[in-house]
This record gives C-alpha cells, structure tokens and sequence, in this order.
C-alpha cells in the first residue's frame, strides 16, 4: 500500500517482565461437548512481531483466536497479556487492554458509516487514540474517500480494510486477523501484505495471521506456529514448516 | 383551501405527538428487544407531576424542565430495576416484567391520586388560538409541531453525530459484537431509558395539556397508539417510528375529515383497519426493511 503511513502507535511502558512475551497461551484445552477444539495448545507473541497461526481445517486455529479474544473461555490453560493474567477476564476487559481482532466472517456495523464503525473501535481500548488519529487511520487505509459512506453498501476488499481500521483504532498491543485474506483479490491481497508490515513496523504491536493463503502467511510472518487436531506440531521459521513431515502429513491428511 | 391547511397542521400535530411516543418506546426496543407496555404510565406519572407543581402554584416554565426531569429519572429507576437484569433474556420474559411494571406503577397512581381524573390546569396562552388569514390555529398545536420538530431534531443529532449515538446503533446492530468493542449495552441501555423518558415527559406534557386530565389509566392510549406506530412504520428503526406516527397521525385525521358523521363512532376501528390492510401490503411496515425483525 503506497498511501500514508500508519500512524504510529504511542509509547508505552512495558510490561512487567520485558522480556516475556507480549501475549502468552500456555496448555490451552478448549473442550465442546466431547470434541476437544484445543488440546494443550501454547502460543506466544512479542511485540512487534507477526506470527502465523496455520494447520488445516478444523485444527483449532478460530478456537484458539476466540480463546483469546474472550469470544471463548478456555477449560484448562492460562492466557496472558503483558505478564498480566486475563484467563477469566471479559471480552470488554481484554479489548480495553489491548486485544484487538478481526473475523473470518466480518462482523462490521453495516448499517453505520465507515467513520462510526472506527469511532466505535476507538472505544475499545482505554489508551483509544485521538479523533485525528482515526482520521489520519482512515487516511492510511485508503477509506477517506468512502469515511461517510454506509459500511454494507461497500465491496468486499473494503469492508475488510474498514474492519482492520476498527482494530487499530483502539490503538491495540495484540491485533488479531482470523483470515484476513479471505474474499480478497490478488491486488487486494497484495496491499494486505504491505499493510500488515506497516501495521508491525509503525505500529509495533504483535500481529497473528490465519489465512489459508500459504503465500500470504508464509510471506509476511516472522514465525509460523502449525496447529493440528488441538496440538502445536510446528514451531519456527516459515520457510521449514512445509519441509517438516509431520506438518506435510497434517495437510495431506486432512485432504 | 384553508380547511385542507386546517386539516394538515392538525394531521401533523397528531402525527408529531405519536411520532415523539413511537420514538420513545422504539429507542429502548432497538437497545433490547422490549417493548416497553408501562412506556405510557410514565406519561401518566409526568402528568401527575404537572398537576401537583402547577397546582402548588410553580411556574409553568419551571413546571416543563421539572416534569422532564422527573420522568427522565422515573425512566431510568424502571429501566434499572425492572428491566437491566433481563438483559438478553427471552422476550416474553421482558414482555410479562413490562406488563409487572405496568400494573405496580399503575396501582401506585391508582393509590396516590384515585382513580378520579385530576385537571391539568395550563397557562392560558396554550389553550389560545391563532387567527391568521381564515385559519384558526390553536397554540398548543403549534407548541405540538414545534416541539416535535425540535425533539427529533435533537435526537436525529445525537443519534448520527455523537459517538454515543453510533454506540447505541452499533449495540443495537449487534450486541455481540458492540461488547467485544467494549461497549457496555447496560450502560448503552440505561443511557437509552433516559433519552426514553426524556421523550415522554415532553410528549405527557403535550398529551395531558390537549386531554385536560390525568387518569391513573390514561396510559393505555397513548402506549397503544405509540406501539402501532412503531409496527407501521418497521419494528426496530427510528426513522420508521417517526413515519409510522406521522403516518398514523394522517390516517386519523383524515378518517375524522372524510367519515360520514354516523361513521366517526367507529373511526378507531377504520383507522386500525388500515393500519392492517397496509401492514398487509407491506409486511415490514412503511421503512421497508428489516421484515425478519418484526
């Protein structure tokens, strides 16, 4: 993406223990009714970092996300933020301090306009950024232009790019894409890309991905972390996750 | 000609009286999925407290703000009490706690002031009467138009020009989500009752001063009248509830106008005739969309 850049998110004081993790999930058991989504799942993010959550369908990727976005209560495991404990804290508390996610299926306000849909992101965090940044955010997703418009009146690509606005606008530490890709062209996938370096280098927050995309994935992730059936069985770099059998015979199993 | 002007400054009195109330009970539906039937008794009890302030003799400028106030307050006690711990429940669960609220305000009044109407005393200048070019205006239908006017004006800025107001449509859009942007729908729902009874404070002023006297009843009309508007106009918009009452206001007037005299014993029945046989033709109701809602 040529436009603005992001603007940069304000300093902040780290966290006890700096050098932890930003966003830690240790032994995550995620149970419904008999089918166990999540099976000791770990997962951890630094600041400024942008890790990829892979693995194939019904791995337990969204699940995990939900875990920590607090759309889902994890049964066995322990999540935290900054050193910070937020295992039982509310979807309200984590947004306030400092998760920020988006959906595989959008869940934008359709019938408000671009600008209110971030305003109401703004909400979300208790370090909100100021009403210029929400334009200045709007200016660097390319969505002056349609900032009035009613949001479900808007293409596909847009609507995805307004619902990273809303993410950012509450100025979040963790910000979580769940299939960013989706529904995307490959000139929309493309700006995606560049936007997500922007969001990691201007921004300084820790992004997880999930898409399908392995291309996209692959591409802009620092790490990759491959789950299948509940468990992580790949950790590392991106380019060696497909050379290791294991994660081959995940996907090959799963077609 | 002036009788056709005559008829449409009343049809518009009217239908900005049951556009204010369709306003009121819809804002607290969009919020929670309630409709509210005890919505009326706090007109009934802001009228109430019309009369003890006017008849202890308090000025009638001061007796608006005051009444407003009451009712705004009256408002958010039922919302809290009565209404915010159902959040998310079923709603014939909301319905039997709004009809509960219904009957225990109602036999508060009841036991306050009797069941015997009590007078509105208002200042002269309202019951007066314009005279201008043939047409005979009476003021308080012109305090009627342009309070309406005034309140939705006020509400249409709040609603689409304060972030509140896009908290309160995102919470009423999608609960789910507006949480997860740590919007509180508690807080957006008591916020909601105040604007609520705000409206019906003005509206009960203007009810009881055209109606000349409160009952301990006196609710049910304009509850009724206030929810047909809001199914006429599309259950859950707020545009629509201001239509639905200027639409229902319309019908009404025009049924007084064009019944023959035998016929205008049965105008309620005709007006409710065509609110049917339009809901028939559009099942959304006038606003269109959102059919599913409903």
């Amino acid at each position: 993406m040529s436009a603005a850049p992001v603007p940069a998110s304000r300093t902040r004081s780290p966290g006890p223990g700096t050098d932890a993790p930003l966003l830690r999930v240790t032994g995550a058991v995620k149970r419904f009714s008999g089918l166990t989504a999540l099976d000791g799942a770990d997962l951890a993010l630094a600041a400024g970092e942008v890790l990829g959550l892979i693995g194939p369908n019904g791995s337990g990727k969204t699940t995990l996300v939900n875990c920590v976005s607090g759309a889902l209560r994890i049964d066995e495991g322990e999540i935290r933020l900054g050193g910070r404990d937020i295992t039982r804290a509310s979807r309200a508390r984590r947004a306030k301090s400092g998760i920020a996610r988006t959906f595989q299926n959008l869940k934008l306000f359709g019938e408000l306009t671009v600008r209110e849909n971030v305003l109401v992101g703004l909400n979300a965090s208790s370090g909100a950024s100021s009403l210029e940044e929400v334009e200045g955010l709007l200016r660097s997703l390319r969505l002056e232009e349609v900032a009035r418009e009613i949001v479900s009146t808007l293409s596909y690509g847009t609507q995805r790019r307004v619902e990273i606005a809303r993410a950012l606008a509450g100025d979040p530490r963790v910000l979580l894409l769940d299939e960013p890709a989706a529904g995307l062209n490959d000139g929309e996938t493309a700006e995606l890309k560049e936007l997500i370096h922007e969001i990691r280098s201007e921004r300084g927050c820790g992004v997880l991905v999930i898409d399908h995309d392995m291309n996209l994935v692959l591409g802009i992730s620092d790490r990759v972390q491959v789950l299948d059936e509940g468990k992580v069985i790949y950790e590392g770099a991106p380019q060696e996750a497909f050379k290791q059998p294991r994660v081959v015979a995940a996907y090959l199993g799963a077609e | 000609m002036t009788a056709l002007v005559q008829h449409v400054l009343d049809a518009l009195s009217v239908g900005s009286t049951y556009a204010l109330l369709a306003l009121g009970l819809t804002l607290v539906f969009s919020v929670m999925n309630l409709i509210n039937f005890a919505y009326g008794l706090l007109l009934v009890w802001g009228g109430y407290a019309a009369c003890v302030l006017v008849d202890a003799g308090l000025p009638f400028a001061l007796v608006v703000p005051l009444c407003v106030l009451f009712v705004t307050a009256l408002s958010v006690v039922m919302g809290r009490v009565a209404f915010r711990p159902f959040i998310g429940a079923p709603q014939i669960t909301l319905l039997i706690t709004s009809f509960g609220v219904l009957l225990i305000t109602q036999y508060i009044a009841i036991l306050v002031f009797g069941e015997k109407p009590r007078v509105l005393n208002t200042p002269d200048f309202l019951t007066g009467v314009i005279a201008a070019g043939g047409l005979r205006v009476p003021v308080l239908q012109v305090v009627t138009i342009a309070s309406g006017a005034l309140v939705v004006a006020a509400f249409y800025g709040l609603l689409h020009r304060t972030p509140f107001g896009a908290h309160l449509r995102a919470a009423a859009e999608s609960p789910e989500t507006a949480r997860l942007m740590g919007i509180r729908p508690d807080r957006v729902l008591m916020i909601a009752f105040a604007i609520s009874g705000a409206i019906a404070g003005v509206v009960g002023l203007l009810w009881f001063a055209k109606v000349g006297a409160v009952t301990p009843r006196s609710d049910m009309e304009p509850t009724l009248k206030a929810f047909i508007a809001i199914v006429l106009g599309g259950l859950g918009r707020t545009s629509g509830a201001m239509l639905g009452g200027l639409a229902l206001g319309g019908i009404e007037v025009t049924m007084n106008v064009v019944l023959p005299s035998g016929a205008i014993t049965y105008a309620q029945a005709i007006v409710f005739a065509v609110v049917i046989a339009l809901l028939v033709l559009r099942p959304g109701g006038l606003s269109g969309a959102r059919t599913e809602a409903a």
